[in-house]
């Protein structure tokens, strides 16, 4: 079975909103939590997990497709940190209209909060937080206040909660 | 290129820093000659932790350039006990003052400062982040003694996880060629990764437990404090504050060049026997303290070179 096959046969297609391919097989549910959508959320999700994937090196991944669904910058960056490599793809009118690989960004502004308790960003200051990426794997961040390293267990924990 | 703050030496080059120490040499060689330099103007020194040393020596500077300060030297009874943000206190400073000197607890706070002032503000130490003026009178003191900036072995002893000279040191020495720097201190105080990564691949380095084993081989030895609150277990701290006890001893195997440093204050890591050894150069470090501290306070107040 192709992914084409795949994604045809267990999820259906949306008309309007995003597509996130390609995500690391078990993830997407992290990435619903990451996004704050839950029961509440008004419009169609699809959610497919561990499905077979060419493109993917465990062989295996899941699909998301979430209706009348716009992703904003801030909501990318943590997708980038999270499940950097899945695709992610906007479709209007059942239309592919624009498809990007989701990237670990090389700058994090205001989405984590740096683990130092004394740096400047956790006290009461006009500032947000900012990191840049020192590495990939693993994943390493460096604040860009008290210079302090991020490391993965520490960013997964904040961003999911656990 | 002007640089517009002073709050860390990864932001300079070795052809500033060299122009620099060599403006400090005019001025300990010449003093008179800059005696009017920041005539009216005002320094505002603002103390979020004390220290006697760091803050009388910029004071002594700004003096002898002819011009004044205003400040505090500890938070206690100022607006920044009431809760004022660092934000809100130096838009109060650069309104009164033309250049800021901060010593703040918090890391990032000289990051912070620099953002909202829009005169030049000097770390004078931040956190256990950096010490950015400390390392340049250590350097300018190297260089006064060993005549180069380049091709030295340095060793830096104490600790080094949480001591701000450390990184601000380690940086200085890594904008030139081939200077190695032994690491020497107990496991739990090791220099931080973040550091480490910094100078990677920028200056030579090894980390190592034993100081009398590189001491034969060493242009300088930079001793830092180990604070007794590091240690959870007070036995352990007793052992390795007696490991790094330097006495006359301990010196005795040394190259007839070596220097030895301390950022100061003391309390037990060099004998007082030491002091009057000709390779004690704290106290004169501390002198040099001012001439450097004067070049920075003229750099920042006029521009008066560019690199
Ligand atoms: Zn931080």
């Amino acid at each position: 079975m192709t992914d084409k096959q795949s994604k045809q046969l267990i999820v259906a297609k949306i008309k309007d909103g995003v597509v996130i391919d390609r995500i690391p097989p078990g993830r997407s549910l992290k990435v619903l939590t990451v996004l704050g959508i839950d029961e509440t959320y008004p419009a169609q999700v699809s959610l497919a997990i561990k499905v077979p994937s060419q493109k993917r090196p465990e062989g295996l991944k899941d699909v998301l497709k979430i209706a009348n669904k716009e992703l904003t910058q801030e909501e990318l960056d943590k997708l980038g940190l999270i499940i950097p490599g899945a695709a992610y793809n906007i479709i209007q009118d059942y239309k592919v209209v624009k498809k990007e690989e989701l990237r670990l960004p090389s700058r994090v502004q205001g989405i984590l909060k740096c683990q130092n308790p004394n740096c400047a960003t956790n006290f009461r200051e006009p500032i947000s937080t900012e990191f840049s990426l020192i590495s990939e794997s693993p994943l390493v961040l460096r604040c860009e206040y008290c210079e302090r390293f991020l490391g993965e267990d520490y960013v997964s924990q904040l961003l999911y909660g656990r | 290129m002007q640089i517009r703050h002073l709050i860390s030496i990864k932001h300079l080059s070795n052809k500033f820093v060299e122009k620099l120490l060599k403006s400090a040499r005019e001025m300990e060689a010449h003093p008179e000659a800059f005696a009017d330099r920041a005539k009216g103007k005002i320094l505002a020194d603002l103390f979020f932790e004390p220290s006697t040393r760091t803050r009388l020596s910029f004071e002594s500077a700004m003096l002898r350039l002819g011009g004044n300060m205003l400040g505090f030297s500890s938070p206690k009874g100022t607006s920044v006990e009431k809760g004022e943000s660092l934000a809100d206190t130096i838009r109060m400073a650069h309104s009164y003052a033309d250049i800021i000197v901060l010593r703040h607890y918090i890391e990032g706070a000289g990051r912070v400062a620099a953002e909202i002032s829009n005169v030049p503000v000097i770390s004078g130490g931040t956190g256990s982040q950096e010490h950015p003026t400390q390392a340049l009178l250590d350097l300018y003191t190297i260089w006064k003694h060993h005549g180069r900036f380049s091709n030295l072995k340095i060793a830096i002893v104490g600790d080094l996880r949480y001591g701000r000279t450390v990184p601000s040191l380690s940086y200085v020495l890594s904008l030139f060629p081939n200077n190695k720097i032994y690491f020497c201190s107990p496991k739990q105080l090791r220099v931080r990764r973040e550091v480490l990564s910094e100078i990677e691949g920028k200056v030579e380095y090894e980390e190592l437990e034993d100081l009398e084993e590189v001491l034969p081989k060493i242009d300088v030895a930079y001793i830092t404090r180990v604070q007794k609150e590091r240690f959870p277990d007070p036995q352990d701290y007793l052992k390795v504050r007696d490991s790094y006890v330097i006495t006359p001893k301990t010196l005795g195997n040394v190259k007839e060049s070596f220097i030895l440093l301390h950022p100061l204050p003391r309390v037990g890591e060099i004998s007082y026997e030491v002091d009057k050894l000709p390779q004690a150069k704290y106290f004169e470090q501390a002198k040099n303290g001012v001439y450097v501290r004067m070049a920075i306070l003229d750099y920042f107040l006029n521009y008066p070179w560019e690199v």
